[in-house]
């Protein structure tokens, strides 16, 4: 992910900290549905395939910090890798996320897993995501299977659904939580440092106009 | 009623099932050889007031009581009579395992029927006064059999039994997943035909079981399988409207052509079809009144939409009349371009008739097609053009037989057709002829030229040429686009995407050499073109810029060659360029992404397009410079 340094400095950016995030997984699960979701409080049904990769903002506050979540969005499609790998070490946290109604994407995400071991830097924060959960009816991987996943490789685990906003809200700012208590509250211990300085970023934030 | 006797013997057990002790001494009669026929209910009658029955009847009797207690008991009096009777099938021909099903026992109780050597795949012999559904079968003097139905084919039919069938069909049919669940644990055959040739899944799907069906299917099962109405698990579902289990089965391994190309057989599922697209389900997509909302394209407009999903959203009804009146019609073509654009269609009707395809180009194409081809005849230009013509004599019944085989990328096609332009009218029902087209043109494309199959992106072009031309027409002018040289465009989509890196490459040079200013900038933001670019190129400018410019750059990448499109994202920086220089990161995203709502007009962008058109000597050269 590109250094956005220079961004912090600039009048429109109104934040203490900024926090790069990432989505990953196969493709149609819902990864587009829930960042817009989550930066825009919206849904459609028919949303338009992700053509490479794509971000989107939201600030958030967190223990009284201004918290500006620039979350990139990837198309799933394997042969699109050649471009989307190159945005996973600029990443803090990465989103898996696959869909609760298809067996397949669940599968996947041991590929997924292997490819940010391979891309990502080592101390990135992960969560796994099972989206879809509201659609009980078609749901063919248990939710007992997804947390045993997650535990499997000491990550979180949520049910959501960028539908009806379920735990959507949740599972951004739960991730943007741990990312924040890594590399901001106890950002000297060892593996707390990544590659990129990214929060040299953090600016006063009295120069700075709302950033919408 | 019994045709053997059963032989006896006297016996004595104490029993302790949880708290409560029972002592039974009596006389019990004891199967030693398997009785086929049983009276269930002189059985039932009888065991009510002495216990000489024989085993089947004790059996028989627990399972009408549901009492897994009592037949516990019979099991730990006697293990052995038990496991010899358990198979045996009363008057009826009804096995006590498939009796407990029907019964809707309890799981424990059906489970001790299956740990103590009840025959889960064992198949009942139900007499015809059971309601069942029967054949008729004919010897042939061939002496080949053949299997009829002697009834029309109906939803009653999935609702009954076959003369014999097995207790999972029972279950699929009854919906009951519990006990499905139980009998596939117990090692159920899953693909049993019954004697009308239906599978558990057929029967789930004909009835509506979705949660069976998802069972069925997640056990592996074998979804080709037809019955004796020729049709599989997945004709079933659809006949009956059951789309949630069409869903599962093609999802699963099933045939997503069939899903296509399938007209239900029944009113169910005729009806069910209607419903979804007046609704919008199963997409979601909420109801809309079409008429009066569509632009000249066959778009719902923009504003239209936003507004219709708002009031859905906020189901404020008063509000109606005062929203719809505020909302500003989007300028239609005035008169005078209504004219311009019906002479210039009988120009090009003229030059048409004369154009032999492959041979050289009437001499005006090239300056019309920067005017802008006229909507009535752009299909018709755009395939004279790519010359897919020539392809399509050569390769006259090609595209049928590429329909006939079935493609490793149907599933992620499906995905896009799903998602690709669903606010045109003609793509937006599910299903619908549009997506039936668009379906057919990808994944004949992808058995066309296996080594891509399917990439996402190409449902976008593929949706373009499907609104313009007919079916195997779309395709041929595909093929064109991908594999024509000054096209070229395949390599977009091979594995790597090398022409996506190539012309990242190319463009950056393009953009230092031409608006250096914003190449800084860029570079000092680290703004990498790959991140707007990628979908430029790939499907060229659909999703940014508005569809009625698409379409003139359609007209001139298909008179001028692919190679256009860097010039039109160089025109597009270069309008940007000041709005675009003082802004951080994220906010020239934001100018990307505005950029559709720029009140651009078609004729000014393609005139400042054709200013900053690029030879294809500079292009070659930057490109032979990256390698």
């Amino acid at each position: 992910m590109s250094n956005t340094g220079t961004t912090a400095s600039n009048k429109s950016a109104a934040y203490d900290y900024l926090i790069k995030l990432l989505l990953i997984g196969d493709s149609g699960v819902g990864k587009s549905c829930l960042l817009l979701r989550f930066s825009e409080d919206s849904f459609t049904p028919s949303f338009i395939t992700t053509i490479g990769i794509d971000f989107k903002i939201r600030t958030i506050e967190l223990e009284g910090k201004r918290i500006k979540l620039q979350i990139w969005d990837t198309a799933g499609q394997e042969r699109f890798r050649t471009i989307t790998t190159a945005y996973y070490r600029g990443a803090m946290g990465i989103l898996l996320v696959y869909d609760v109604t298809d067996e397949k994407s669940f599968g996947n995400i041991r590929n997924w897993i292997r490819n940010i071991e391979q891309h990502a830097t080592e101390s990135v924060n992960k969560m796994l995501i099972g989206n879809k959960c509201d659609l009980p009816e078609k749901k063919v991987v248990d939710s007992s299977r997804g947390k045993a996943l997650a535990d499997e490789y000491g990550i979180k685990f949520l049910e959501t659904s960028a539908k009806n906003s379920i735990n959507v809200e949740e599972a951004f700012i739960s991730l943007a939580k741990d990312i924040k208590k890594r590399m901001i509250d106890t950002p000297n211990e060892p593996n707390n440092q990544t590659g990129n300085a990214q929060l040299s970023d953090t600016a006063p934030a009295k120069q700075k106009n709302c950033c919408k | 009623m019994m045709d053997t006797l059963p032989s006896t013997t006297t016996t004595t057990t104490t029993t302790s099932v949880d708290n409560d002790t029972f002592t039974i001494k009596t006389e019990v009669p004891i199967t030693i050889i398997p009785t086929p026929k049983h009276d269930t209910s002189a059985a039932y009658a009888k065991s009510q007031d002495d216990f000489s029955s024989s085993v089947f009847d004790q059996i028989v009797t627990a399972i009408k009581l549901n009492n897994s207690n009592m037949l516990q008991q019979i099991v730990n009096k006697d293990q052995q009579g038990f496991r010899a009777a358990v198979n045996d099938y009363d008057s009826k021909g009804k096995t006590p395992l498939y009796i407990a099903t029907q019964d809707k026992c309890y799981t424990e109780l059906v489970l001790l029927l299956l740990e103590q050597g009840a025959n889960v795949n064992k198949q009942v012999n139900l007499s015809d006064s059971e309601n069942t559904t029967t054949t008729t079968t004919t010897s042939t003097s061939t002496s080949t059999t053949i299997v009829t139905p002697t009834t029309p084919f109906s939803l009653d039919g999935y609702s009954k039994p076959a003369n014999r069938e097995s207790v999972i069909h029972l279950v699929a049919r009854s919906g009951d997943s519990d006990l499905l669940t139980l009998f596939i644990e117990h090692k159920a055959d899953r693909d049993v035909l019954d004697s009308v040739n239906r599978t558990p899944i057929m029967l789930a799907a004909a009835n509506g079981k979705t949660e069976c069906a998802r069972l069925l299917v997640l056990s592996t099962i074998n979804l080709t399988l037809i019955d004796l109405y020729q049709k599989t698990a997945l004709h079933l579902a659809l006949d009956f409207g059951n789309e949630d289990i069409a869903g599962t089965i093609t999802h699963n391994g099933g045939d997503l052509t069939v899903r296509y190309h399938y007209k239900p057989a029944t009113q169910k599922g005729k009806q069910r079809i209607v419903t979804q697209t007046l609704s919008g389900d199963p997409s979601g997509l909420p109801e809309i009144a079409i008429i009066g909302q569509l632009d000249r394209y066959g778009h719902i407009r923009r504003d239209s939409q936003a507004l219709k999903e708002t009031q859905l959203l906020q189901s404020i009804q008063e509000q109606t009349d005062d929203l719809a009146a505020d909302q500003e019609e989007p300028a239609e073509l005035t008169r005078e371009q209504i004219e311009l654009e019906l002479s210039r269609a009988a120009k090009w009707c003229r030059m048409m008739k004369n154009w032999v395809p492959g041979k050289k180009r009437p001499s005006k194409v090239d300056s019309r097609a920067i005017k802008g081809i006229p909507d009535r005849v752009r299909g018709q230009a755009w395939r004279l053009l790519s010359e897919s013509d020539l392809m399509l004599q050569k390769n006259k019944t090609l595209y049928e037989s590429l329909l006939e085989q079935s493609s490793q990328s149907e599933l992620v096609i499906d995905l896009d057709v799903n998602r690709a332009s669903r606010n045109h009218i003609y793509f937006r029902e599910r299903y619908g002829q549009g997506q039936i087209s668009l379906f057919n043109v990808l994944k004949a494309y992808s058995n066309y030229d296996q080594e891509i199959g399917y990439t996402q992106g190409m449902s976008s072009i593929a949706t373009l040429l499907v609104m313009y031309l007919p079916e195997n027409e779309a395709f041929w002018t595909m093929e064109r686009i991908m594999n024509k040289p000054e096209y070229g465009m395949r390599d977009l989509f091979t594995s790597g995407l090398p022409k996506v890196h190539q012309m990242m490459y190319v463009y950056d040079r393009l953009l230092e050499q031409h608006v250096p200013l914003v190449y800084k900038h860029f570079e000092s933001m680290s703004i990498a073109s790959v991140i707007y670019a990628t979908k430029w190129f790939i499907i060229c400018f659909l999703d940014t810029l508005p569809f009625s410019i698409c379409l003139r750059l359609w007209d001139l990448i298909f008179s001028k060659g692919y190679n256009i499109v860097y010039s039109v994202a160089i025109t597009l920086i270069k309008m940007n360029e000041r709005n675009l220089l003082d802004k951080p990161f994220e906010d020239c995203f934001q100018v990307f992404k505005s950029i559709e709502d720029m009140k651009l007009n078609e004729d000014t962008f393609i005139a400042m397009v054709m200013k900053n058109k690029f030879s294809s000597k500079k292009i070659e050269a930057l490109e032979k410079s990256n390698n």
